[in-house]
């Protein structure tokens, strides 16, 4: 076995070309066919069907929290967030910030994310086998 | 007295301690080296395991388990096999005829969720783009100086997938099987040490950061034409690779159907497995000492290995393409899964997304190039057939 450039080019690149070429053309056409077919059976069976609607409110309103720290500027906190929250990630983060340390909560909103954390950790313990 | 004398001279002379020759002492440890892969790094080790076990069978010297003779030039000699065919010659018959490896994609198609793929059909065309490997490596054996059909066989290690390079190496070079298949298994287990850095050195961190947005669900109706419509029109278009396609959609239709659950589940638990054995050993047992040891089979595996990161890179190139035209909504690093090897190459993409943003999930988007990547492997290895055999 040894390197030879000497080689029928003509049959090398014909194989090469044919062989790109069928494969896409298989390929384009089953995306074409898949696609169509999606339409077809959408429109017989799922098209009179309303649009699931989006769960994730867009731009919740978000509500000045009633009084944290008087002279600082108010805090804001998301709508759907009750008091009792407020408190417990003040005393959280009060908590893991040292004793004697002053904070104020300027803020309290939740992460736009998808998925809770909770369901976050289960994705990640079965997507990462190795 | 002498008797016993002669006796046991006569079982020395016939036992393999005085009949081992060199190459075979160092197939048999070539065989250990692949047995500690399979178990200790749990390399593919439902394959690696019997192949390795296979080639240490067919190298124990004066068994006679597998006789090369018997498959000389390419046909079987069926005379031979009733004269001296040991256990692993009526094996190999079933990778001969092109039986194990169909079966074995029956097995897959009922384990295969095509949802991903039919939500996005333009995973397609990712799947179709990770099969340049197999081309442009064809080209790079030719150059080696092997023929054309070993050549395309060498290439189809590309495909990333092993019953695939199994069934076109058994009909177009079936000399070469052994090295072949070894090369191929060893680098699917190999894929999540191979593909990350060719994924990152062809993307920006911006482009591995994207997030897809989540796939359509798909209706059971779809799921159901599908795999009919694909063999269809596949089988129409490369009928070389019907039985592959056929298989692989029967599985499936199997899968969906829902009415014929013991069908699906023998298929993809004891049929698969008993294929599984029955094609690892047989196929193990092509690398005999003669064979394998060769300047071809490091000319093979340095091949499969450029197949491998060429059909990876063509994947990213393509997806990174996709990523242009669709205005960043496609992630490139799911490209990189068209290459097959179900599932590992798609959670490959899932780890590498993920390194860039944590909340980030790509398997379900790489699924899509991942199984159409065993179908665009198919064809190709039907292409390669028709033009080759």
């Amino acid at each position: 076995m040894g390197i030879n450039f000497n080689i029928d080019y003509g049959f090398a690149g014909g194989v090469i070309v044919t062989g790109l070429v069928i494969v896409f053309l298989a390929l384009v056409g089953l995306t074409l066919v898949v696609m169509l077919l999606g339409k077809i059976l959408y429109s017989i069976s799922g098209g009179s069907k309303k649009t699931p609607e989006k769960k994730v409110q867009e731009a919740p309103k978000q509500a000045p929290a009633p009084k944290a720290m008087p002279v600082k500027p108010a805090m804001v906190v998301e709508e759907g967030i009750g008091d009792e929250i407020v408190a417990v990630i003040a005393a959280a983060v009060a908590a893991m910030s040292g004793d004697g340390k002053q904070f104020a909560l300027r803020s309290v909103k939740r992460v736009k994310e998808a998925r809770s954390s909770w369901c976050t950790a289960g994705l990640v313990q079965n997507t990462q086998p190795f | 007295m002498e008797i016993l004398v002669q006796s046991v001279q006569t079982i020395i002379e016939k036992s393999g301690f005085v009949n081992l020759t060199g190459g075979q002492a160092l197939m048999i440890l070539v065989s250990f080296f692949l047995m500690y892969l399979a178990i200790k790094k749990q390399f593919e080790p439902l394959l690696l395991l019997p192949i390795a076990f296979g080639m240490l069978l067919t190298n124990l010297p004066m068994a006679g388990l597998y006789h090369v003779a018997i498959f000389e030039g390419g046909h079987i000699h069926w005379d031979l096999l009733n004269e001296m065919g040991g256990l692993i010659d009526y094996l190999y018959l079933g990778v001969k005829l092109g039986i194990y490896p169909p079966l074995i994609f029956l097995g897959i198609g009922t384990m295969t969720d095509f949802g991903p793929l039919i939500a996005n059909p333009k995973s397609f065309l990712l799947g179709a783009a990770a099969q340049a490997g197999i081309f442009f490596t064809f080209f790079g054996a030719l150059v080696l100086g092997f023929t054309p059909a070993q050549a395309g066989s060498i290439g189809i290690i590309g495909g990333a997938d092993g019953p695939t390079a199994i069934f076109t190496t058994s009909q177009l070079a079936p000399e070469l099987l052994g090295p072949i298949a070894v090369a191929a298994y060893s680098y699917m287990a190999l894929v999540p040490i191979i593909q990350p850095p060719i994924m990152r050195a062809l993307t920006t961190k911006k482009e591995r950061a994207v997030v897809m947005e989540q796939l359509r669900p798909v209706s059971r109706l779809e799921k159901l034409v599908f795999p009919i419509l694909v063999t269809i029109i596949v089988s129409f278009l490369v009928p070389d690779t019907a039985p592959l396609i056929g298989m692989l959609m029967l599985g499936n239709l199997f899968r969906e159907s829902g009415v014929v659950d013991r069908l699906s589940k023998t298929a993809q638990n004891e049929l698969m497995n008993i294929i599984t054995i029955f094609l690892g050993v047989s196929v193990g047992a092509t690398a005999t000492a003669e064979v394998f040891l060769s300047g071809e089979t490091l000319g093979i595996i340095a091949l499969g290995l450029i197949a491998f990161c060429l059909g990876t890179a063509a994947g990213v190139l393509f997806g990174k393409l996709m990523y242009i035209f669709s205005g960043g909504k496609v992630n490139p690093l799911i490209g990189s899964a068209g290459v097959s090897a179900v599932p590992m190459a798609a959670r490959v993409s899932q780890k590498v997304g993920q390194k860039e943003n944590p909340t980030n999930f790509l398997l379900m988007h790489a699924m899509g190039p991942n199984v159409a990547g065993v179908i665009g492997s198919a064809v190709a290895a039907g292409v390669l057939l028709s033009i080759l055999k």
